[in-house]
């Protein structure tokens, strides 16, 4: 039995016939042909649907002349239901004219009842065809899919395509500003190169006035400012272009840096007090934060010099509001504005109001790099103008307050600043001339001796042979030996003198290595001048007060 | 009632083998004819083999071969049918177009009983179909079956 399953011949058969012998014979005649018959027979119209719906048959052999009930119905309901299974008309009695519309409505074949030797072959026949009807159906599908895949791919590399013409528009328009930078660039350090090497020149004619002189010599100075800043610019760009530029953050305070900006762009632009007003607008026991205070400083002054650069009459405000976690900070003038359509476009690269570099000179660099430094420092810049009235810029950064509340330097360094009663002896290890100097500096009037040491060696050697040291001030970054191994190494042999940590290391890492060395406390430069003192008088048991 | 035998018609051409059969049906020839379409189906049947394993036993009565079939050709065929003892005495009749002397010669050296070239028009198509139809299945007497 397993041989003829394999075979392959099993037929399933719907036979729709009322006479069974006629069945019967029927089946024989497949069985005779090799066939493996499995065959259900419909005796009439109802059955015939059941079986249709219910089963899936190789082949269906139709009566004509059933009670109420045709080939025609049967074909119609066999082609609704099942299209796929090949129809066979098996009859006695239709007419070859009937036979031929029945082929013509989709029937496989006909066989006559007296002439059904031909029964089996056609079978065969209408069998092959199903079989070559089902597989150009496959093979179309497969075609249709193939076609679609094709499309899709069409679709895909003609949106590459597209891609690729933006990004070549886009690098074109890049060369383009690259271009325009370049001229604008090279127009920008011509004009102060213009005045330096011309009034250098003019500075050699012998018998030249005093006043001239002097004259000469300002303007040369001041272009090479001019100079040194589109410079400074540049490199910033190149490295902003890079990616080089990292952010350092570190504890500042907020109201002193603004109050020395302030001071510094009253000296500069030479302009009555009340033509540029900062205003505060935090307690200034909150105002110590952790930010990067060069990056902080160079958008404030580049969007406080665009102002007053555009502002004839009226006023240039600048401060700062707080909102929930970001400082907000704002330049406000009464300059010439900008129209709305450039709010967006300013602060690309090279991008001035047409016309304003011709009358107000710049480089067109400023805004963008500001944008940059405030994207980089995680906060956003936008502006609000209008034009003929003014504008003013915003940009915030995170506020990121520091956990404990500093004294600040101009409220109560004058509480602090009283004198040790008894001279104190403080050593400070620190190799760079410049801050040594600034310690000094700010220590001076405290009635405290220093002495200094520039390397980790020396500031060991100077404990050991000066008993009389109160207090150390420990540089961590220094030559031969550094601080957290001075620290060590004093502490071996003095281990109650106190030990502060003063180095531009300023994450919690470097304070906690500090502390771990056997340091009292920490200080992170730039150094706060009240907040030194006070960890000072703190360490040598002084109250503040 | 003397069942009749069966006539094994071995043809690939469709048009060809419903010409038969309807040359046949109009003889009133009521054997039941079993049409293959390649020499390995038509020793299949013979022996009873493949898709015939169930047939009922029994050499049919004439083998109407064609001689360029698909998988296995009418010589071919006709070689196996006489070199075997159980199948050496069926009458086999070459119904073929090809009129080829070579394809002549091999068959009546194998054995073949007749040769027949298919005429192209079709009413002496039927007609010759007719006659042997009549000739071997009516007229001549067949080999007593079981004798080998």
């Amino acid at each position: 039995m397993e041989n003829i399953v394999e075979s392959n011949t099993l037929l399933n058969v719907l036979c729709l016939e009322d006479d069974l012998k006629d069945a019967e014979l029927i089946n024989e005649m497949l069985v005779d042909a090799g066939y493996l018959v499995s065959m259900d027979i419909a005796e009439g119209e109802r059955e015939y649907a059941e079986f249709l719906k219910g089963r899936n048959y190789d082949i269906i052999l139709s009566d004509n002349s059933l009670p109420g009930f045709d080939a025609f119905s049967a074909l119609r309901l066999a082609l609704a239901l099942k299209p796929e299974i090949p129809f066979i008309c098996v009859s006695g009695t239709i007419g070859e004219e009937k036979a031929v519309e029945l082929l013509k409505h989709g029937a496989s074949d006909y066989v006559l009842k007296d002439r059904l030797g031909r029964l089996a072959f056609a079978v065969s026949w209408a069998l092959e065809g199903a079989q070559n009807k089902k597989e150009k159906q496959k093979a179309e599908q497969e075609l249709i899919i193939a076609n679609k895949e094709l499309i899709f791919q069409n679709e895909e590399k003609e949106k590459r395509t597209i891609e690729l013409l933006k990004a070549l528009e886009h690098a074109e328009e890049s060369d383009h500003l690259k271009t325009a930078f370049l001229h604008n660039i090279s127009h920008e350090i011509r004009t102060p190169m213009n005045a330096i090497v011309g009034f250098s020149a003019l500075l050699c004619e012998p018998d030249l006035p005093h006043e001239k002189y002097k004259h000469f010599t300002d303007i040369i100075i001041q272009s090479s400012d001019h100079l040194l800043s589109i410079i400074s610019d540049i490199i910033s760009i190149a490295t902003l272009e890079a990616g080089q530029e990292k952010i350092s953050e570190k504890e500042i305070d907020l109201n002193s840096t603004l109050k020395s900006m302030h001071e510094q762009f009253l000296q500069k632009v030479s302009v009555k007090t009340e033509y540029l007003n900062l205003k505060c607008l935090l307690p200034e026991s909150q105002l110590s934060i952790i930010s990067d205070e060069t990056k902080l400083v160079q958008v404030l002054s580049n969007l406080i010099g665009n102002s007053l650069k555009f502002t004839k009459q009226g006023y240039v405000n600048f401060g700062y509001l707080v909102k929930e976690s970001v400082l907000e900070f704002f330049v406000e003038d009464t300059g010439i504005g900008i129209p709305p359509e450039m709010h967006q476009e300013i602060f690309n690269r090279f991008r001035q109001v047409d016309g304003t570099a011709q009358q107000f000179g710049g480089s067109g660099l400023g805004l963008s790099i500001s944008k940059a430094y405030v994207d980089l420092m995680g906060g956003k810049m936008w502006l609000s103008s209008e034009l003929g009235k003014g504008s003013t810029f915003y940009f915030t950064i995170p506020y990121k307050r520091t956990q404990n509340i500093p004294l600040s330097d101009n409220q109560s360094v004058d509480k602090i600043k009283t004198e040790f009663k008894t001279a104190k002896t403080l050593l400070i290890a620190e190799d760079e001339d410049s801050n040594f100097l600034l310690l000094e500096q700010i220590l001076s009037g405290l009635n405290i001796n220093i002495i200094r040491a520039v390397n980790g060696i020396e500031a060991v050697n100077i404990c050991k042979t000066n008993q009389g040291v109160d207090l150390v001030l420990m540089d961590i970054k220094m030559p031969l030996m550094n601080g957290y191994e001075a620290t060590k190494q004093i502490k071996s042999f003095m281990p109650n003198l106190p030990v502060i940590a003063q180095t531009a290391y300023s994450t919690n890492l470097d304070k906690n290595r500090a502390l771990e060395c056997g340091c009292k406390d920490f200080i992170s430069k730039p150094i706060n001048r009240g907040l030194l003192i006070s960890k000072i008088k703190a360490q040598l048991y002084i109250p503040s007060t | 009632m003397v069942e009749l035998r069966t006539i094994l018609l071995a043809e690939d051409n469709r048009k060809d083998v419903e010409l038969t059969l309807e040359a046949m049906a109009e003889n009133n020839l009521a054997n039941l004819i079993i049409v293959v379409k390649d020499g390995v189906e038509a020793l299949e049947y013979l022996r009873c083999q493949g898709k015939f394993k169930l047939r009922k036993a029994g050499n049919p009565a004439l083998v109407l071969l064609d001689i360029k079939m698909p998988r296995m050709d009418g010589i071919e065929v006709l070689r196996n049918i006489r070199s075997d003892n159980a199948f050496k005495r069926i009458p086999v009749v070459v119904l073929t177009s090809s009129r080829e002397e070579n394809d002549l010669i091999n068959t009546y050296d194998l054995g073949v009983n007749a040769y027949v070239v298919k005429p192209v028009d079709f009413k002496q198509f039927i007609e010759a179909v007719k006659q042997i139809g009549s000739f071997w299945a009516v007229l001549n007497e067949l080999p007593p079956e079981k004798s080998f």
